[in-house]
């Protein structure tokens, strides 16, 4: 059983964004929720190894996820995706050499033909033209771009997924699709992490809600549970997300 | 050597916003330039965009600049020499300023503006994008995917093109002085070329080789200093322009110094 352990993570950039935060992620559908709403991206960047902790580590496998880059431990390295809140697509490259470049770099051994079928078959699961293969990415719609961030990382097929702010910039289809896609990974018991701003459903869907309070673990149980509660920075913490 | 570029290279891969010593960011190069070759299927495309950017689409500008000089040294020469009895060194004034100064120093100053500014514009904003994050994310190396093939083009690129600068602002110098005393291309080549000596091409083919990976490296340096915002850009890009003309000078007294000495 594959498991990602936080120990002990301190983060602390103008404010104290991870605070002796520990906790082990199993097999499951995790959200973040914090009080600090605007820092989502540096936890999820902390968790998936992307930025060092001032203190503690994060484990994979009993692997320090953030050394497993510097020491070019590709393979832990291959098992960890990274859906971006925005941006993340090489600009000066076209949409589909974008794909390839991590799908060649982890597996060379699978051929042209067949990284192209099976791309074929993520675009038309998110209603986008083959078209767009030979275009630079500048040249496509938000939505597109967002659902391009997810193909890329399914791709290469990982153990362990984050997603910051999955359903910003999404049309509806492009939402419906992704929806569909974690709850399959999450049958497949892939360990899924997320943060989220806008919508309430995804924390539904979670196995298990995270509360950060100024960095701390607050709790963690189902958001079913969670609203429930009668505690105040609990309540204002969903009726903040229920706001947006 | 992989435990040694880990710690010396540590800060370069991943700490955008904080600041990274140059001799780490050369290392990791140095360290990533054997990568290079194994992970060609990924990294073979911005080497070629990279010279096409850099080599190819810079021949015009060379040309134009490479002949107009060889024409001046000639135009220049031909006019001060005879005034003190010293025609015969005009082929030995152009083969020095050319081969040994002029050449490398305006091929690196228009790679500085073209390829140095391109370089680190195009960087800080993949910083800015969060596109050097998706790299990271993936396990690929910025350095060994972004910076190595563009150490590599303009290196390449500068080489060549200073091969060609020197062949073009001679003609230049050739054209300019068959205008004024009509002059057998066989007779200046046979002049010219006694005046070359091996010295003269090392110098030349060192000095390219250096500001090449110069311009590189300080570009794609001050390109990945970029921490969060798109104004940091032309602020870092007037930097690599201003640092890489004063390192592509020094590199340039202390090589003729040396070269004299030997």
């Amino acid at each position: 059983m594959q498991k990602l352990e936080a120990n002990n993570v301190f983060y602390k950039k103008e404010n104290q964004i991870l605070s002796d935060f520990s906790f082990s992620f199993d097999e499951h559908l995790y959200g973040i929720l914090s009080d600090q709403q605007e820092e989502n991206s540096n936890v999820l960047k902390v968790l998936a190894g992307l930025r060092e902790p001032d203190q503690g580590n994060i484990l994979l496998d009993g692997k320090n996820v953030y050394t497993t880059f510097q020491k070019k431990e590709r393979a832990i390295r291959k098992q960890i995706g990274f859906v971006f809140q925005y941006g993340g697509l090489l600009s000066n490259l076209s949409v589909l050499e974008n794909l390839l470049v991590p799908y060649d770099f982890h597996f060379p051994e699978i051929s042209l033909g067949e990284k192209k079928g099976k791309i074929s078959g993520f675009m038309a699961l998110f209603g986008l033209s083959e078209k767009i293969l030979n275009e630079r990415p500048a040249k496509l719609t938000i939505s597109a771009r967002k659902a391009l961030l997810f193909i890329r990382t399914y791709l290469t097929e990982p153990k362990i997924i984050f997603y910051d702010d999955p359903f910003i910039n999404c049309n509806l289809q492009i939402k419906k699709t992704i929806l569909q896609l974690i709850l399959k990974l999450k049958e497949k018991q892939i360990i899924q992490i997320f943060c989220e701003s806008i919508d309430e459903q995804l924390y539904e869907l979670a196995d298990k809600v995270i509360l950060l309070q100024q960095g701390k673990l607050y709790s963690s149980n189902t958001f079913k549970e969670f609203k429930k509660s009668n505690s105040e920075f609990v309540t204002g913490l969903i009726s903040k997300l229920l706001a947006e | 050597m992989q435990k040694i570029s880990f710690a010396l290279g540590k800060q370069a891969l991943l700490s955008y916003g904080k600041s990274i010593s140059v001799f780490s960011f050369v290392f990791e190069i140095i360290y990533e330039i054997k990568n290079f070759f194994l992970q060609r299927k990924i990294t073979r495309l911005i080497l070629i965009r990279q010279i096409l950017f850099t080599g190819f689409e810079a021949l015009g500008l060379i040309t134009f600049v490479a002949i107009a000089v060889g024409g001046i040294i000639i135009l220049e020469g031909s006019a001060i020499l005879p005034d003190f009895g010293q025609s015969k060194l005009l082929y030995t004034i152009l083969v020095i300023i050319i081969l040994r100064e002029l050449g490398g120093l305006l091929t690196a100053f228009i790679i500085i503006a073209r390829s140095g500014t391109a370089i680190a514009a195009e960087l800080g904003n993949m910083v800015v994008n969060q596109e050097v994050e998706s790299l990271v994310s993936f396990g690929i190396s910025p350095v060994l995917y972004l910076v190595v093939p563009r150490v590599l083009g303009v290196v390449l690129s500068m080489i060549a093109l200073n091969i060609y600068f020197n062949v073009a602002a001679l003609a230049g110098g050739w054209f300019m002085a068959y205008l004024f005393a009509p002059i057998p291309l066989l007779d200046f080549l046979n002049k010219l070329f006694s005046e070359i000596s091996v010295n003269d091409i090392a110098s030349s083919f060192i000095k390219s080789l250096l500001f090449g990976f110069v311009i590189a490296v300080v570009s794609s340096y001050q390109g990945l200093q970029v921490s969060f915002a798109s104004t940091e850009v032309p602020q870092r890009t007037i930097k690599a322009v201003v640092l890489s003309l004063i390192w592509v000078i020094l590199f340039d007294i202390i090589i003729t110094a040396i070269m004299y000495l030997v």
